[in-house]
C-alpha cells in the first residue's frame, strides 16, 4: 500500500470538509453582517474542487498506476520481447497510459489551484465588507 | 504541453495553490480575530492564523523537491513524505479551528436572538 498516496488523499478529504464547514461559517457569519449574498457559495465551490481533485488523484493511483505497471511487466515477457508487432503495441500502451496519467495530474492540481483561488475570493470579500 | 512544460505547470500549480490556501485560511483567522476583538470572545483565532502554516510548508517541500535536483531516491520521498504529513496535519487544525469558530457564532446567534 502506498502510505504517501493515503495522507495526500486523506488531507483532501479534510481540505474539502473544511470548505464546507467554512461555507457553513461564512453563511452564518454573512447574517451578522447583515449581507444575504451568496459568498458561502464559493467555498462550496473549492470544496468540490478539492474533492475532484482527490478522486482524480485515487483513480490515478488505484486504477491507472498499477495498469501501467502491469503493461510494463509485459514488455519484458518473452513473448512480447522477441516480437517486434507486440513490442510495439505494448510500447503504444505505455505511452498511452502515460499521457492519460499526464493529463489528470494536470487536471488535479489545475483543480486545486482554482479551489485555493475561490476561497480566497470568498474570505477577502467577506473582509473587505466587514472592514467597511 | 510536453512532458517537462507539464512537470513545470504542475509544480507551479502545487506551490501556487498552497500559498493561496495559506492565504485563504490566514484572512479568515484575520475574520476570526475581529470577532474576538469586537465581542471580547475566544474565536481561536490564533490557532486559524497558525494552522494553516503546513499547508505553506507543504508548498515551500514541493518547491524545493522541484528546484534542487535530488539524485537519492530516498531524499525525495522523504521530502514528499514530510510535505504530505505537513499538509494532512494543517488541514486537519484548520478543520477544528473553523468548527470551533462556527460553534461560536451559534452562541453569538442564539445570545442575539
Amino acid at each position: 500500500m502506498n502510505y504517501d498516496a493515503l495522507i495526500y488523499e486523506s488531507a483532501f478529504l479534510i481540505l474539502a470538509i473544511s470548505g464546507f464547514a467554512m461555507a457553513v461559517v461564512l453563511f452564518k457569519l454573512t447574517s451578522v453582517a447583515g449581507r444575504k449574498q451568496g459568498l458561502w457559495i464559493l467555498p462550496v465551490l473549492a470544496a468540490i474542487a478539492v474533492l475532484t481533485a482527490g478522486g482524480v488523484h485515487v483513480y490515478a493511483n488505484y486504477n491507472l498506476l498499477p495498469k501501467l505497471s502491469v503493461t510494463m511487466n509485459t514488455m519484458s515477457t518473452s513473448g512480447v520481447l522477441f516480437d517486434a508487432v507486440k513490442s510495439a503495441e505494448v510500447k503504444a500502451n505505455v505511452v498511452a497510459i502515460q499521457k492519460h496519467l499526464s493529463g489528470i495530474k494536470v487536471l488535479s492540481f489545475s483543480l486545486f489551484l482554482i479551489a485555493s483561488i475561490l476561497l480566497l475570493l470568498s474570505t477577502s470579500i467577506y473582509l473587505r465588507w466587514i472592514s467597511q | 504541453m510536453n512532458a517537462e512544460n507539464t512537470q513545470i505547470y504542475i509544480n507551479a500549480a502545487a506551490i501556487a495553490g498552497g500559498v493561496i490556501f495559506w492565504a485563504a485560511f490566514l484572512i479568515f483567522g484575520m475574520i476570526a480575530r475581529r470577532y474576538h476583538v469586537v465581542f471580547n470572545k475566544n474565536t481561536f483565532h490564533t490557532l486559524l492564523i497558525a494552522a494553516p502554516s503546513g499547508i505553506l510548508a507543504y508548498s515551500l517541500l514541493m518547491a524545493v523537491k522541484s528546484a534542487v535536483i535530488i539524485k537519492t531516491a530516498a531524499l525525495n520521498s522523504g521530502i514528499q513524505t514530510c510535505a504530505y504529513v505537513l499538509l494532512f496535519i494543517s488541514c486537519f487544525l484548520c478543520l477544528i479551528s473553523i468548527i470551533k469558530f462556527g460553534m461560536l457564532i451559534n452562541e453569538l446567534q442564539k445570545y442575539k436572538g
